[in-house]
């Protein structure tokens, strides 16, 4: 309590700050080691600047956070495109034991939580159980509190047949560690999970669309041109960590091959109703070179995190 | 083949682990996070919580990524310290989409994502002399009026 109030009070000053030097490049938010400063505004705003107060954002302002989808989504998308489950993508649970250094864990406890998510959706008991298993481990391994203590042990096993509860239980326990690494100012631990998740969920969907060929997956293979914009983004902010230093070079290798892409407009579409569509109708497509070519760099990339 | 998002929306939030980037937040929202999650049905929530902090009224920007064909439920909420919050929501090119300010609903907006974007939303205090943690928390739900094959 005692830190966050310190905390606060730092950023209440580095907020005055800003406003006497507003050209100055905005508030490092001490709290946060993943704030991504906005771009700061001129001091000198014209009349035809201020009519368009209303219609533009002040980023200048705005302390900026990235999140992508979660792997829940990822594979919600994919199951509504009929794609089978398949083991045979997923990374081994026996490979735990390879995982020693930090970055190693935080990376690994991100895809054993995607593979558990894709097990979840699949109903994938008895596989599911062994991420779980996993999870748990690299948790603990991880010095992360608040989690899968004791309590939560005992819960999973009073509901060890019931995959629904089992999975609600883990959620819980999982924001909780979220919330418990990033109160301990462990943001780029954050950030590496998720990294890590990222990169099993792309792996897992890309070797479906592949085998598949089916449009639907191709294009979710595709649509992660965006969802990793918002991923670089975030994994900028600890680019002094070396680690994600590399894992951004061979993230922004795979964007090299987004970057030629072409936007295609879509049919318009009716939403359900009373409820408003938000988009502007477009995909991306994949030629089956771009798809070999995503395959085999986001394979190279895999094969370095779960090794 | 149709996905029955019905069959677990009794859970709480169904993905393990989707570590979000936020402040080093405050344990005072996880009571507040707890019911906002509770507002989101009917939709799934995507297991994800973002929450950040708010001092003297300077908004906080978080750069979402949606994909398209799923309808979403966005639903904010704050601890009891920072009062009432309102979001705005832009799209990258940095067009204002929603205001909760003019809503009915200022807490939560319900749509349809037609492409994936990734969708720019600003968290307001509606208070500035106050500060504390609020949050922002999604929802999601497949459409009953089309699925992906539409799109």
């Amino acid at each position: 309590m005692l830190r966050v109030k310190s905390q606060i009070l730092i950023l209440n000053i580095l907020i005055q700050m800003k406003r006497i030097i507003k050209n100055i490049a905005v508030f490092i938010a001490s709290v946060s080691l993943i704030s991504c400063g906005g771009s700061g505004n001129t001091a000198t705003e014209t009349s035809a600047d201020l009519a368009e107060v209303k219609t533009t954002m002040d980023s200048s302002s705005s302390v900026i956070f990235y999140n992508i989808p979660s792997p829940l989504e990822t594979f919600t998308i994919l199951k509504m495109s009929g794609s089978s489950f398949d083991k045979k993508v997923l990374n081994p649970t026996d490979k735990i034991s390879k995982y020693v250094s930090s970055f190693s864990k935080a990376a690994n406890l991100g895809a054993y939580s995607t593979d558990l998510s894709l097990c979840f959706l699949y109903k994938q008991n008895q596989d599911f159980n062994g991420y779980l298993k996993n999870i748990n481990d690299l948790t603990n391994a991880l010095g992360v509190d608040g989690s899968y203590g004791q309590q939560v042990n005992k819960r999973l096993q009073t509901n060890s047949n019931n995959l629904d509860s089992l999975m609600a239980i883990v959620s819980e326990a999982g924001i909780n560690a979220d919330q418990y690494l990033k109160e301990n100012q462990r943001n780029s631990t954050v950030a590496t999970i998720a990294a890590g998740g990222w990169v099993e969920a792309m792996y897992i969907i890309t070797n479906i669309a592949e085998k598949s060929q089916k449009k639907d997956v191709i294009g979710l293979v595709g649509d992660q041109k965006i969802v990793l914009k918002n991923l670089t983004n975030m994994l900028e902010q600890f680019v002094s960590d070396p680690e994600i230093k590399s894992l951004l070079v061979d993230m922004k290798d795979i964007a090299s091959v987004y970057d030629n892409l072409q936007e295609k407009k879509g049919t318009p579409i009716t939403s359900d109703k009373d409820i408003i569509s938000v988009g502007n109708n477009t995909s991306y497509e994949l030629s089956k070179e771009q798809l070999n070519s995503i395959l085999e760099k986001i394979t190279l990339l895999r094969n370095k995190i779960s090794l | 083949m149709k996905l029955q998002l019905k069959n677990i929306l009794s859970i709480v939030s169904l993905t393990l682990l989707s570590f979000t980037i936020s402040t080093s937040s405050v344990a005072q929202c996880k009571s507040a996070v707890k019911e906002g999650i509770k507002k989101l049905a009917p939709y799934t929530h995507n297991g994800q919580v973002n929450n950040v902090t708010l001092i003297l009224g300077e908004p906080s920007e978080i750069h979402l990524s949606l994909y398209k064909g799923l309808n979403y439920k966005f639903q904010i909420g704050s601890e009891n310290a920072l009062g009432k919050v309102t979001f705005k929501i832009w799209d990258e090119d940095k067009n204002e989409i929603y205001n909760s300010a003019t809503s009915a609903d200022p807490e939560s907006w319900v749509f349809y994502s037609n492409s994936t974007q990734n969708l720019i939303i600003e968290i307001y205090t509606k208070d500035k002399e106050k500060q504390g943690c609020a949050y922002l928390i999604v929802g999601m739900q497949q459409p009953k009026n089309n699925s992906i094959k539409n799109l």
